[in-house]
């Protein structure tokens, strides 16, 4: 399996608090890789490290071969990085079709048009309609994006990462917030997904991870402690130690 | 498909809503385009000169309009785009140059180049600071503009002579001037319009909701913004041209932060980020103030309280009440 | 210029900035507190100026004048943060500039009803009017000198109540984070008001003690608002600390700026474009100063607020 994603050494300070250290992982083609940790155990960060809403201090973000470190965020996006948020982030006033088109409309060429109706582009609204069939939400793509439900918030944000056909798909706790059906939904939604894109997942949600990941990464204090298949990990000392025993206090 | 049948109706009454906000537009400047027929049976040429200042104000709204209600960027310096515009020409016109076309060139030049640069920086910041910076390059072009003891420092200039089109001396007041500015508020109310619905105004309008989202999409959302900061700023020096064409006379007071904050008075008032809001606003504004001081001579005494309760009480501008009084079926 | 002139420039450079402070001090904790843009601050300047000149006619002391107008000038503002402002405070800013736009117009034209549109003259007090000898050739006026000394004492009040008092901490709480404090079951809103109050009557207190010294004049507290706005973003929003440094710096550039730009242009450029581009430059000065703060720190000198 070659690795479609690789993180080299990444080191992140917030002041004196170092939050990322040294972290090297591989997210191999066709993989589920979760991360998992006690909260604050920097997470978040590095999805944020990956994605390029914080910056890289020291090591590299290398996407199918090519070095991103220095890239700001859009340009890791059009680089082939999808991703959601823990807190959703749709354009509530817009239309459920106009939040994906407009997702679409980011690979298709340049946006600098200035007179031509974007909503009238059938190129687009047919890419973004496809993806949102996949995503259930074909019944609602002309409500209010800030009208649908939170299920259908998260299944809006994933659509709009799928548009842009993404190379790896980044998940920062996909299931934050939901019900238990909806979160099962999610899951099976999210099993189909993993087969055509590879995805780094940030879960809090074990019956999730469990489910979905092939290998999982333990952080703790910033440090990956342990790495391997869900089996591996579930009987790794140091990670039970890690996970369980700050998650205790 | 059945779920298309399902979605159908709900385009359907969106695109009416377009096409009614389209139809009040065009309403609007047939209704300015007969006012001089208008104004020979009742007001005269007050109540023209009085219409030629609201659409000239109409033209900067809308061009603040772009920035305020469709890229949620507050800026409270954007008469200082009015200022520099009016300038140039004055100072063109007393250095000798008179053709229009040229006049204006350097008017878009030196508005988009302020935009420009003044742009880079304030976007930088965001919100509340965002609204500061801008401020206060507004301050910077005001004591600027004074400072110009060759053209009048403190108390402005006078012209002695008004550009010309080809030779002809189109921006003279009169109808001439008077259609002038009304094509060009016609052109910028369509295109500020066109350009809202755009691919270029999506991502723009999909910002001000929330710029992470438009990155995370891969747009660099700074590089929208200053464009949009641009073109505002070019169109609000254009209606600057026109200012100092109709009042024949260039101030710095045109570019106080006083005038700024009128300008945004007029996008809220009117509705922001609507088809129409800014230049009802605009057009709103002026007639209420000079209504007003028909009435006292202390309006401002009725028009502050006004804005108050207007805050307090009555949300989303006249665009807002029109379209509810208009169908809300 | 010479060293005496330089050192008047330098203390009325410090008095300058001592005014701003008084401004800028209510401003920068009602604008961090509660997020709240108040365009209608100035106006509580000039109000402060005006009352004092009326109770000055009324009473003929202006220490009593001083006193009674600090007073009605606080009832004033308090008045306006329970009939509007209160209201604003979960509206976004943009709603919050209109209204208090429209304060502004209201009591500018107000003022000119009640008091006439020229200019009033307030005579210092005859305690303070001397001019102290400085050194052998500088003499300098004593009330300027008080106005640094009470401005001064004042600041280091205020720093002590923010620093040390439960209200204080309140306040520095709400600056960075106003939820927590809501959380926290303080009456969020009676704090606000306190706030406005006690920020209303500074501004008040500025524009008395500076009415000796400038005109009073409708409209007088419009451009001082701006100034301190530019005051209290590069001090950072919310921070008593950075608005006093800002104050002091902005007192100082504007002031020795004015007397220098042109001296310095004359080393640059000939004598007649000097002239030209000296004031121009002097006037832009602070918002230069401004937006190259902004640049290299955006969110000021001292944020109060996110400090990650």
């Amino acid at each position: 399996m070659t690795a479609i994603l690789t993180l080299e050494g990444l080191v992140k300070n917030f002041g004196s608090l170092r939050v990322t250290d040294n972290v090297s992982l591989e997210l191999r083609s066709n993989e589920c890789h979760a991360l998992i940790g006690p909260n604050g155990a920097g997470k978040s960060t590095l999805i944020n490290l990956v994605s390029g809403s914080l910056g890289v201090e020291k090591g590299k973000v290398v996407l199918d071969g090519t070095d991103i470190s220095s890239y700001s965020r859009p340009q890791r996006a059009l680089a082939g990085l999808g991703r959601t948020f823990q807190i959703t982030t749709i354009i509530p006033g817009f239309t459920v079709l106009e939040n994906a088109a407009l997702s679409a409309q980011a690979k298709d060429g340049s946006s600098h048009r200035f007179f031509g109706i974007a909503a009238a582009e059938e190129a687009l609204n047919e890419k973004a309609r496809r993806a949102l069939a996949a995503f259930d939400l074909g019944h609602r793509q002309n409500v209010r994006a800030g009208d649908l439900s939170h299920g259908e918030h998260r299944q809006l944000e994933l659509a709009m990462a799928m548009v842009g056909d993404p190379k790896v798909l980044l998940l920062d706790e996909p299931m934050a917030g939901m019900g238990m059906g909806e979160g099962r939904a999610l899951t099976e939604t999210l099993l189909t997904l993993k087969k055509s894109t590879p995805m780094l997942l940030v879960e809090h949600d074990m019956e999730a991870v469990f489910k979905l990941a092939d290998r999982i990464s333990v952080l703790a204090s910033g440090r990956i402690v342990a790495t391997g298949t869900p089996d591996e990990v579930r009987a790794d000392e140091d990670a039970r130690a890690a996970y369980l025993g700050s998650e205790a206090s | 498909m059945k779920a298309a049948s399902v979605s159908n109706p709900e385009t359907v009454q969106q695109s009416k809503r377009i096409d009614r906000a389209l139809l009040v537009g065009l309403a609007l400047i047939l209704l300015l385009a007969i006012m001089p027929l208008l104004t020979e049976f009742a007001g005269g040429n007050y109540v023209l000169n009085l219409v030629m200042k609201a659409m000239i104000l109409a033209i900067a709204a809308i061009s603040l309009d772009l920035l305020i209600g469709y890229g949620g960027l507050v800026s409270f310096g954007h008469a200082a785009f009015l200022g520099l515009g009016s300038y140039v020409t004055g100072i063109a016109l007393a250095e000798g140059t008179m053709g229009a076309l040229p006049i204006l060139g350097m008017v878009v030049l030196v508005c988009g180049l302020f935009a420009l640069v003044t742009g880079a920086l304030s976007l930088r910041t965001s919100g509340v600071y965002f609204i500061m910076i801008t401020l206060a390059f507004g301050q910077m072009v005001y004591f600027f503009l004074t400072s110009l003891s060759n053209y009048g420092g403190d108390d402005g200039l006078t012209l002695w002579d008004t550009p010309q089109l080809f030779g002809f001396y189109v921006f003279q007041n009169g109808s001439g001037l008077f259609y002038s500015i009304l094509v060009v508020l016609a052109l910028t109310w369509l295109f500020v319009g066109r350009l809202a619905q755009s691919r270029f105004g999506r991502v723009l309008r999909a910002g001000k909701a929330s710029p992470v989202r438009v990155e995370t999409m891969g747009f660099d959302i700074f590089q929208y913004r200053l464009i949009a900061y641009v073109i505002a700023g070019v169109l609000a020096g254009v209606a600057g041209f026109l200012s100092a064409c109709h009042a024949e006379f260039i101030s710095p007071s045109t570019a106080t932060w006083q005038n700024s904050g009128n300008l945004i008075i007029m996008v809220i008032l009117g509705g922001m980020g609507t088809r129409n809001g800014a230049l009802l606003g605009a057009l709103f504004v002026v007639l209420i103030e000079e209504g007003l001081s028909l009435i006292t001579h202390e309006w401002k005494l009725i028009f502050g309280p006004m804005l108050v309760l207007i805050v307090l009480f009555a949300r989303g501008g006249l665009a807002g009440v029109i379209d509810r009084l208009g169908g809300r079926s | 210029m010479t060293p005496t002139l330089f050192l008047i420039q330098l203390l009325n450079g410090v008095q300058f900035g001592v005014l701003l402070f008084l401004i800028a001090a209510g401003l920068t904790l009602v604008f961090g507190v509660m997020g709240f843009i108040n365009l209608a601050h100035g106006v509580q300047y000039m109000i402060g100026a005006y009352l004092t000149f009326m109770f000055y006619q009324l009473t003929g002391n202006f220490f009593s004048a001083l006193l009674l107008g600090l007073i009605t000038a606080l009832i004033l503002g308090l008045a306006l943060e329970a009939l509007v402002f209160r209201h604003l405070y979960d509206r976004d800013h943009l709603d919050q500039v209109l209204a208090t736009f429209g304060i502004i117009l209201f009591v500018n034209e107000a003022v000119k009803v009640i008091w006439g549109p020229a200019t009033l003259t307030l005579p210092t007090p005859e305690i303070l009017s001397a001019s102290l000898q400085l050194t052998d050739n500088l003499k300098y006026p004593v009330y300027r000198l008080a106005l640094i000394a009470v401005g001064a004492a004042v600041a280091l009040g205020l720093y002590l109540v923010v620093v040390k008092t439960r209200v204080g901490m309140l306040i520095r709480a709400g600056a960075s984070n106003a939820e927590m404090v809501s959380a926290l079951g303080v009456n969020i809103r009676r704090l606000f008001t306190i706030v406005f109050g006690f920020g209303a009557m500074l501004a008040g207190f500025a524009g008395a003690m500076a009415a000796p010294i400038f005109t009073i004049e409708p409209g007088m507290g419009d451009d001082l608002l701006i100034v301190a706005f530019v005051v209290i973003v590069i001090g950072g929003i919310g921070s008593i600390r950075g608005a006093f440094i800002a104050a002091l710096l902005i007192g100082l550039i504007d002031t020795l700026g004015r007397s220098l730009a042109t001296d310095a242009m004359k080393l640059i450029f000939d004598a007649s474009a000097a002239n030209q581009i000296g004031p121009s430059l002097a006037s832009m000065l602070i918002y230069i100063f401004m937006a190259a703060v902004l640049f290299f720190r955006p969110q000021g000198l001292f944020p109060a607020r996110g400090a990650a």
